[in-house]
This record gives C-alpha cells, sequence and structure tokens, in this order.
C-alpha cells in the first residue's frame, strides 16, 4: 500500500469510529428517554388526573423522539 | 345507518380502489421484485403513507379507541412508545436497503437465510410469519366484521362483512402486487387520517363543547382515566406486555419490515419515515381522543369494543360523515390485510417453496406467490370466523409472536458471531414459548408471553450461537459491505 492507500486507509477508520461513538451515543439517550416514558407516568404522574399529568407528558416524549430521529437521519445521502 | 347506505358506500370504495389500483399497473414489468417490491423505485410520499396504511390497522379506531375508553391514557402511552420504535428504522432501515439491493432479496426471512447461510433459517422465519400474522389478518376481519354489523343495527350479519373484506384485500393485492397495495394503501390512508380527524373534531366540538370541556369533564368525573395505572387495566405488567412487542415492530414483522427495501434511494426511506411518523402520531391522537370522548358522552358501554360503532350512531354524526369514517376504518383494515397477504406470498414462495424446490424458476415463483395471496385469505377468514376475545389481546399475541425474529434480525447486521443454529432455535424455541403461554394464558411473574418470548429467543440466539460455528466468510463480507456503504451514505 503506498501513502496515499495509508492515509485513505486510516480516513476510513478514523470515519468508522466517529459513526460508532455516534450511534453509542444516540443509543444511550434514546434509551435513557425510553426508561423515563415508562418510569415517569407509573410513579411522579400517577396521581394527577388532569391533562397535564401523564397525557401531556407522552404527547412531549413522543415529540422528542420524532426530533430525535429527524436529527439522526438528516445526515443521510444518497 | 341502514343496510343500503353501508352497502352503497362500500360500492364508492370499492370503485375507487380498483380505479387507483388498475392505473398503478402503468409501466410495471415483469418478476418477483417488480411484483413484491415495485422494482425497489418507490417515491417517499407514496412509501410513507403506504407504511402508514399497512401498520395503522382497525385496531386503532375501533381497539386503541375501546383501550383509551376501558383503561384511560396508559392506551396513548403504549401507543406513542410504538411510534418512537420507529427510531428501529433509523439503524436498521439502512441496512435492510443496502443488503436488499446487493444481494437482490425480496423477503426479509430470504435475507436472515442467506447472511446465516441456511436455507432452514429462512424456512423456519417464513413459517413463524405465517403462524403469527394469519391470526393477526383475522384480527383485522373481525374488526370490519364487528364494525358493519354494529353500524346497520345488525342488518348486515359478521359473516357478510368478513367476505367483502376478503375479496377487496385479494383483489387489489392481486392487480399489480406492491404497486396497487401501495398505491390503494395511499389513498386508504387519506380516507383514514381525513375521516377520523373530522369527526372526531366534531364530536369533540359539536358533542362535548370543545377540547377544553372535554378534559374539564374527564378531570371532574374520571380522573382516573388521566392516570396510569389508572382504572386498574394498565398495570406496569400489561404496559410493558402491550407495549414492548410493538416497540420492536417495524423489524419484527416482515409486512413493514420488506418495505425497507422499497424506497428509491435512503432521501425516499427518510421521506418515508418522517412523513409515517406525521401520520402516526396525528392518527394516534385522534384515536385516544375518540376514546376519550366516548367515555363521556357513552359511559355505560357494554363492551369497550363498541366505543366507534356507537359513537359514530350518534345524533350529532351526519350518516354520510359516519359511513365515510366507517369506509376509512375498513380501509384501515384492507390495507393492513392485502400487505400481509403480499408479504407471506411472496416468504411462502422465495423461502419456502424456492428452498424445497431450488430448480423453480422466477416464473413459476411468481406463480406460486400469486396463488399463496388467496390460500392465504382464506386461512385468515376461517380463524377470524372463530370470533376469538378482544380485538387488542389477539393483535397484540401476534406482535408478540414475531418478536421471537428479533435476536436473529439483530444478530444479522450487528453481531458476526451469529450463527445459523442460533437464529433457527431461537425463532423455534421462542416461538414455542409464545405459543405456549397465549394458548395457556399463563403470565410468569405476571410478565406478558411477549416478554417470555422475547427474553427466551436472546438467551437461546446468543447461548446456540457461542457454542456454534458462524459463517466467517459470509459475515464478513456481509458486514464489510455495509460498513463501507454506511460510511459512503453518512448513516449510522
Amino acid at each position: 500500500m503506498n501513502g496515499n492507500g495509508y492515509r485513505a486507509e486510516s480516513a476510513r477508520a478514523a470515519y468508522r469510529q466517529a459513526a460508532s461513538a455516534r450511534r453509542r451515543a444516540w443509543i444511550l439517550l434514546y434509551g435513557l428517554l425510553l426508561v423515563l416514558a415508562v418510569v415517569v407516568p407509573y410513579t411522579a404522574l400517577a396521581g394527577i388526573g388532569r391533562w397535564t399529568g401523564a397525557f401531556l407528558f407522552w404527547i412531549l416524549f413522543a415529540l422528542v423522539a420524532v426530533v430525535a430521529m429527524v436529527l439522526i437521519t438528516a445526515k443521510w445521502r444518497d | 345507518m341502514n343496510a343500503a347506505g353501508v352497502y352503497s358506500a362500500m360500492a364508492v370504495y370499492f370503485i375507487l380502489g380498483t380505479l387507483v389500483a388498475w392505473v398503478s399497473r402503468k409501466g410495471m414489468g415483469k418478476g418477483m421484485v417488480q411484483y413484491f417490491l415495485a422494482n425497489r423505485a418507490m417515491d417517499g410520499v407514496v412509501a410513507a403513507l403506504s407504511y402508514s396504511a399497512t401498520t395503522y390497522s382497525a385496531f386503532m379506531m375501533v381497539g386503541l379507541a375501546g383501550l383509551t375508553y376501558a383503561g384511560g391514557v396508559g392506551a396513548l402511552g403504549f401507543e406513542l412508545i410504538y411510534l418512537s420504535g420507529l427510531v428501529l428504522v433509523v439503524f436498521f432501515g439502512p441496512r435492510f436497503w443496502l443488503v436488499g439491493k446487493r444481494y437482490n432479496y425480496v423477503t426479509p426471512t430470504e435475507m436472515l437465510g442467506d447472511r446465516y447461510q441456511s436455507k432452514w433459517v429462512a424456512v423456519v422465519t417464513a413459517v413463524a410469519a405465517c403462524l403469527f400474522l394469519i391470526p393477526y389478518s383475522a384480527v383485522q376481519l373481525m374488526g370490519i366484521g364487528y364494525l358493519m354489523q354494529g353500524l346497520s343495527g345488525g342488518a348486515i350479519p359478521f359473516m357478510t362483512g368478513l367476505v367483502i373484506a376478503v375479496l377487496l384485500a385479494v383483489f387489489w393485492a392481486l392487480i399489480a402486487g406492491m404497486r396497487s397495495v401501495a398505491w390503494t394503501d395511499s389513498l386508504q390512508a387519506l380516507l383514514m387520517v381525513v375521516a377520523a380527524t373530522t369527526v372526531m373534531l366534531l364530536v369533540v366540538y359539536k358533542g362535548l363543547g370543545g377540547f377544553g370541556n372535554l378534559f374539564t369533564l374527564l378531570e371532574r368525573d374520571y380522573p382516573k382515566s388521566l392516570t396510569v395505572p389508572g382504572t386498574g387495566y394498565f398495570t406496569w405488567q400489561t404496559f410493558l406486555g402491550l407495549s414492548l412487542p410493538w416497540f420492536f415492530f417495524s423489524i419484527s414483522n416482515p409486512q413493514v419490515s420488506q418495505r425497507l427495501y422499497v424506497p428509491a434511494s435512503l432521501k425516499q426511506m427518510r421521506i418515508m419515515l418522517v412523513g409515517f411518523l406525521i401520520f402516526g402520531f396525528i392518527y394516534t391522537m385522534v384515536s385516544v381522543l375518540w376514546g376519550f370522548s366516548a367515555r363521556v358522552l357513552l359511559p355505560d358501554l357494554a363492551k369497550a369494543d363498541l366505543a366507534t360503532p356507537t359513537l359514530l350512531a350518534l345524533p350529532i354524526v351526519p350518516p354520510l360523515l359516519g359511513l365515510v369514517v366507517m369506509v376509512g376504518i375498513v380501509a384501515a383494515a384492507i390495507s393492513t390485510i392485502d400487505s400481509i397477504l403480499l408479504t407471506l406470498s411472496s416468504m411462502v414462495s422465495r423461502d419456502i417453496y424456492h428452498n424445497l424446490f431450488p430448480r423453480a424458476g422466477e416464473d413459476t415463483q411468481l406463480l406460486v406467490g400469486k396463488l399463496c395471496i388467496p390460500l392465504l385469505a382464506v386461512a385468515a377468514f376461517l380463524f377470524a370466523r372463530q370470533q376469538l376475545g378482544l380485538i387488542a389481546t389477539l393483535s397484540v399475541a401476534a406482535s408478540a409472536g414475531l418478536l421471537v425474529m428479533v435476536p436473529a434480525i439483530w444478530g444479522a447486521f450487528f453481531w458476526s458471531r451469529g450463527t445459523a443454529a442460533g437464529a433457527f432455535a431461537s425463532t423455534l424455541i421462542g416461538g414455542v414459548v409464545s405459543l405456549y403461554l397465549q394458548y395457556t394464558g399463563w403470565k410468569p411473574l405476571g410478565l406478558w408471553p411477549g416478554l417470555w418470548a422475547l427474553g427466551v429467543s436472546v438467551a437461546v440466539f446468543v447461548a446456540v450461537s457461542l457454542a456454534t460455528r458462524p459463517p466467517v466468510q459470509r459475515a464478513a463480507e456481509f458486514l464489510g459491505y455495509l460498513e463501507e456503504e454506511l460510511g459512503r451514505h453518512n448513516a449510522i
């Protein structure tokens, strides 16, 4: 492999590492969001019989999840 | 509503759908990829509407509205957790799409068989899909039967509704395969969401004086319906039991994971995903608000599944609009059934028939696939005739069963150490566990069958894979290609 080949290979390896780190970070954040989506309504909001309780919480959860998916896929290219 | 009105509305729906299906044939070529995947060239907007119509079924306006009526806000939570599960498309979608194009896969189970280098993996996963999706289709048929019976005051028998649904689904699937299914799905998706939203707004504003009043009445008379576990239905075990299968729906259910092969490009796939998220959010809110409205307006229903038909029969809903919503709900069911029939028939042809008769050419495979569409529909019809239990429970039972494929699918893309024996055993043992728990109604530790089925299939997949030899060369080639291409497309 010549010098250019090594540089191209190391650039690809660096990219793979960055993509892998990005993937892990999103999985972690999203996992946390999912845990909150189950735990919060059954604990902190369990006694709140108003629309501002679990109803509003789950709507906000869904909107955050949608925004996260839009952000992750924003970099896709053909 | 009288029977003549219901029949007339169905006739108009049939004519419109058939016209759209017929037009979709234009430019159609020959072969399996053309018929079952619309030549992998679908526009993102059509793909989004079709994905939405396939995913959302009669369960939403009948079952989910009923669950909200009976159990309260937990129904919203579990359905929105399902929506959040589309994050799996973010990670698995580009992978399915890339290998589908590269290796010319037609079905998701064909991909598993090739990745693990075992035709028996393809056969057993295809059989498992049929085993679980035929009851799921039957649930949709039952939804139509109940709805027509309820709306016509019994003038249209349950069985007539079933027969109409089967004929429509088979006809539209046969006309042009994925093309006619996707185009009729798009029409039906628009009908579903526009009609349901219009009548929901009408019921809330005309019947209840607006959203403010609806929630004031709920908070005053039914405060528990705004909490979990609320009235007692949504214990955390039930909530997880319902949510988990739905969270994995986008990869566990082949009629939707096959759609990941179909978009023309990754950008079109993104349009499909975002379009679906918008549709799903609106349709979920409408179905849940529908259930809450029924809770306030019709507090004494004998069965929760009657909430929607009874609401539609109220004097505040003009009969014509009620009919349009009914057709919208029928459309939701038909669009799910025809997609399932199409996917299952491609799996029977490609993964079962072709593996058992490897010398069968593409023309024969296509013919077998087309013949399977009516045969599978008859199987679903026979199941629906038995009218088992509450719609939501049966629907979830099917999704719980399909969870057993998730470990093998994950392993195909993310674990080079996964093996054919692991994929085979996890599907088989997980499937048996799921069926046994569903059949006996046994919930060890109070946890639902889906949780156990997934846990068992993960454990079996990992343990058996570690004890057997992986297809090293195939895994390296498959995963290496993906790594390279994902980088090129900037997908993670």
